[in-house]
C-alpha cells in the first residue's frame, strides 16, 4: 500500500484535487440556485409544495439515468457530473434555506416591522444572522454527500477520486481501490468538522452570546 | 378644556380577504393625547386587528385614521411607525443582540451618536427598572418572561414615540409579575405622559390601567368610556355581564378614588390624613382601616388638593354594588 502511495502520489494529488473542484463549483452553483428559490418560496408560499415535489423527483432519479439523459446535452465529462450534482443538490438546498427562514420566531418580524425597519434592513440584520446556522447545516450536508455522490463523476470521465474506486475494481488493485475509500471519506470527513465548526460559530451568535457591540 | 386627539378613527372597517365577516366594522373613536386607552374584548373580537390597523400592518377596508389630524395613509410608512411604540405578547426581542442592543434599535436607525445612544439606553433601563450593571450586556435568552417584556417596552419607548400600541403585553407573564409591570407601566405612563394604546382580554387589566377603556365584541365597539363610567353603567346586556364578574373588592382594586372625591372644608384639610388621587378604592379602603377617621384628604402627585373622600362613600358603593 505504502509503496503505492509512493509511486502514485501526485496522481492520487491530483484527482484529489479535482474531486475538490468538482465538489465546491457544484455546491457553488447549487447554493445560488437554491437560495434563489428558497426565497421565492419564503415570499411565495404556494410555490412550497411543486418546488418540493419537483426537487424530491428529481432527487428521486438513479444518478447513470440522470448521466444518460445530461450527456446528449453536455457530454462527458465534468459539465455534466457537476449539473447532476447541482440538481441533486436543490433536494437538500432548498428545504434547509427555506426552514431556516420560515423557523425565525414570528414575533421577531413582527416587532422588527411594527418598529418601522426597511424590509432591507430586516433581511440583512435580522433574517440573515438568524437563518444562517440553518442555512450552513445545509451547506454542510450537502458538501458531504456530494463528495460522496461526485465519486461516480469518474464513470463519466469526469476525474476525481472516483477514479481510484472503479479502476480499482476493474484491475483488481486492491492498493488502489483502498486509497479511493480511505481519500473519499477522509475528504468527506474533513469537510464535515469544518463546516460544523462554522455551523456551531453561526449557532452561538444567532442564540445570543458574545459581547455586544454597545 | 379640549385636550389634543393623538388618533382618531373614523368610520373604521376591516375585512380580510375571503372573510365573510367584518374583523373591525365601523369603529369611530379618539384617543386623547397622554392617556392610556385599552382595548377590552374576548378572544376574536378584532382588537389586534384594530391595532395593527393603526400602524399599518394592515391595510384599511374603509374609513380612515388620523394621527395627529393627518391621515396616516398619507404618511411614510416606516417614518410613521418610527413615532409609535410597538410592544407585543412574546415581546419578539432580538436573539442575537444584547439588552442593550435591542433597546438601542431605532436610535441606531436614526443614526444618533453613539454615546447619546448609550446614555439613553441606562436612562431607559433605569425607567423600566433594569439595572444597567446586571443586564446591560446580557443576551434575551438569559432574561425571564418579565425581564423581556421590560426590555421590549424600553425598546418600544426609545426614541420618544408619542404613541405606545401594545398588544397583550403582559399575556403570558405570571400573576405577580404582571401586576409590578403593570404598576411599573402606569407609573411611567405619568412620568412622561405619552399615549398608550393598550391590547388586553383581562377586564382587571383593562379597568386598572384604564383612563378609557374600548369594550370590543365581534369587531364592533360595545362602549369607550372611562372605566368608572362602564361599571356603573354599562351600555348594554355584553358590558353588564362583562364588568359584574367577580365581586365589589375587585372593582375596588381598579378604580381610584378619582370617581368618589367630594368637597371638603377647610378645617378637615387642615387636619386630615393624605392620599394621592391616583389611589385605588382597595388601598384607600385599607387606609381607613387602619386608620379609623371618617375621610381622607386626596391630592395630586404635586400637592394640589382635590378635595376629601368619605369612608361612607365607599361603604355605599360596596353595598349597593358599583352599578347604580
Ligand atoms: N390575517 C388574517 N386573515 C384573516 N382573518 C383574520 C386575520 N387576522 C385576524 N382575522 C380574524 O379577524 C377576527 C379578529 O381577530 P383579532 O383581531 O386577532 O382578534 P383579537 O386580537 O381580539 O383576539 C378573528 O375572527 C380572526 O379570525
Ligand atoms: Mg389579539
Amino acid at each position: 500500500m505504502i509503496r503505492y502511495l509512493v509511486r502514485h502520489w501526485d496522481d492520487m494529488l491530483y484527482m484529489t484535487w479535482q474531486h475538490v473542484q468538482i465538489t465546491l463549483l457544484a455546491v457553488l452553483f447549487a447554493f445560488i440556485i437554491a437560495y434563489a428559490v428558497a426565497m421565492l418560496m419564503y415570499k411565495y408560499r404556494f410555490l412550497t409544495m411543486p418546488v418540493n415535489g419537483i426537487c424530491n423527483a428529481i432527487f428521486a432519479i438513479p444518478t447513470l439515468a440522470m448521466f444518460s439523459i445530461l450527456i446528449p446535452v453536455t457530454g462527458l465529462g465534468a459539465d455534466t457530473a457537476i449539473v447532476t450534482l447541482v440538481l441533486y443538490n436543490q433536494f437538500i438546498l432548498t428545504k434547509s434555506i427555506y426552514t431556516a427562514f420560515t423557523g425565525i420566531a414570528p414575533s421577531v418580524i413582527e416587532s422588527a416591522e411594527g418598529m418601522g425597519m426597511k424590509e432591507s434592513q430586516i433581511y440583512r440584520e435580522v433574517k440573515l444572522p438568524l437563518a444562517l446556522p440553518g442555512i450552513m447545516s445545509g451547506i454542510k450536508m450537502s458538501v458531504v454527500s456530494t463528495i460522496t455522490m461526485a465519486t461516480l463523476a469518474a464513470t463519466i470521465g469526469a476525474g476525481g477520486l472516483g477514479v481510484l474506486l472503479f479502476q480499482g475494481i476493474a484491475t483488481r488493485n486492491w492498493n488502489q481501490l483502498l486509497w479511493g475509500v480511505i481519500l473519499s471519506t477522509l475528504l468527506a470527513l474533513l469537510a464535515s468538522t469544518l463546516l460544523q465548526k462554522v455551523e456551531d460559530y453561526t449557532l452561538k451568535k444567532s442564540r445570543g452570546e458574545g459581547s455586544g457591540k454597545i | 378644556m379640549e385636550s389634543e386627539i393623538a388618533i382618531e378613527y373614523k368610520n373604521v372597517t376591516k375585512r380580510f380577504a375571503g372573510n365573510q365577516y367584518d374583523s373591525v366594522k365601523n369603529v369611530s373613536l379618539r384617543v386623547e393625547a397622554g392617556t392610556i386607552v385599552t382595548i377590552l374584548g374576548t378572544s376574536g373580537s378584532g382588537k389586534t386587528t384594530l391595532l395593527k390597523l393603526t400602524n399599518r400592518i394592515y391595510d384599511l377596508t374603509s374609513g380612515d385614521i388620523e394621527y395627529y389630524g393627518q391621515s396616516i395613509s398619507a404618511l411614510p410608512v416606516n417614518e410613521y411607525r418610527r413615532k409609535l411604540g410597538y410592544v407585543i405578547q412574546q415581546a419578539g426581542l432580538f436573539p442575537h443582540w444584547t439588552v442593550a442592543e435591542n433597546i438601542a434599535t431605532i436610535p441606531q436607525m436614526l443614526r444618533w451618536p453613539k454615546d447619546k445612544i448609550r446614555e439613553r439606553v441606562l436612562e431607559l433601563m433605569q425607567m423600566v427598572e433594569l439595572d444597567p450593571d446586571t443586564y446591560y450586556s446580557r443576551y434575551p435568552r438569559q432574561l425571564s418572561g418579565g425581564q423581556q417584556q421590560r426590555v421590549g417596552i424600553a425598546r418600544a419607548l426609545a426614541a420618544k414615540p408619542s404613541v405606545m400600541l401594545m398588544d397583550e403585553p403582559f399575556g403570558a407573564i405570571d400573576a405577580l409579575t404582571r401586576e409590578n409591570l403593570q404598576n411599573a407601566l402606569i407609573k411611567l405612563q405619568r412620568d412622561i405622559h405619552n399615549t398608550i394604546l393598550f391590547v388586553t382580554h383581562d377586564v382587571q387589566e383593562a379597568f386598572k390601567l384604564a383612563h378609557k377603556v374600548i369594550v370590543m365584541d365581534k369587531g364592533e365597539i360595545q362602549q369607550y368610556d372611562t372605566p368608572y363610567n362602564i361599571i356603573s353603567a354599562p351600555a348594554n346586556d355584553f358590558v353588564r355581564k362583562l364588568v359584574s364578574t367577580g365581586d365589589f373588592y375587585d372593582k375596588f382594586r381598579v378604580l381610584t378614588v378619582t370617581n368618589l372625591i367630594e368637597a371638603a372644608s377647610a378645617e378637615e384639610i387642615r387636619t386630615g390624613p393624605r392620599i394621592s388621587d391616583q389611589t385605588f378604592l382597595n388601598d384607600a379602603l385599607g387606609e381607613f382601616l387602619r386608620r379609623g377617621g371618617e375621610y381622607l384628604i386626596v391630592e395630586t402627585e404635586d400637592g394640589k388638593i382635590r378635595g376629601k373622600i368619605s369612608y361612607n362613600k365607599i361603604r355605599q358603593l360596596a353595598c349597593n354594588g358599583v352599578s347604580k
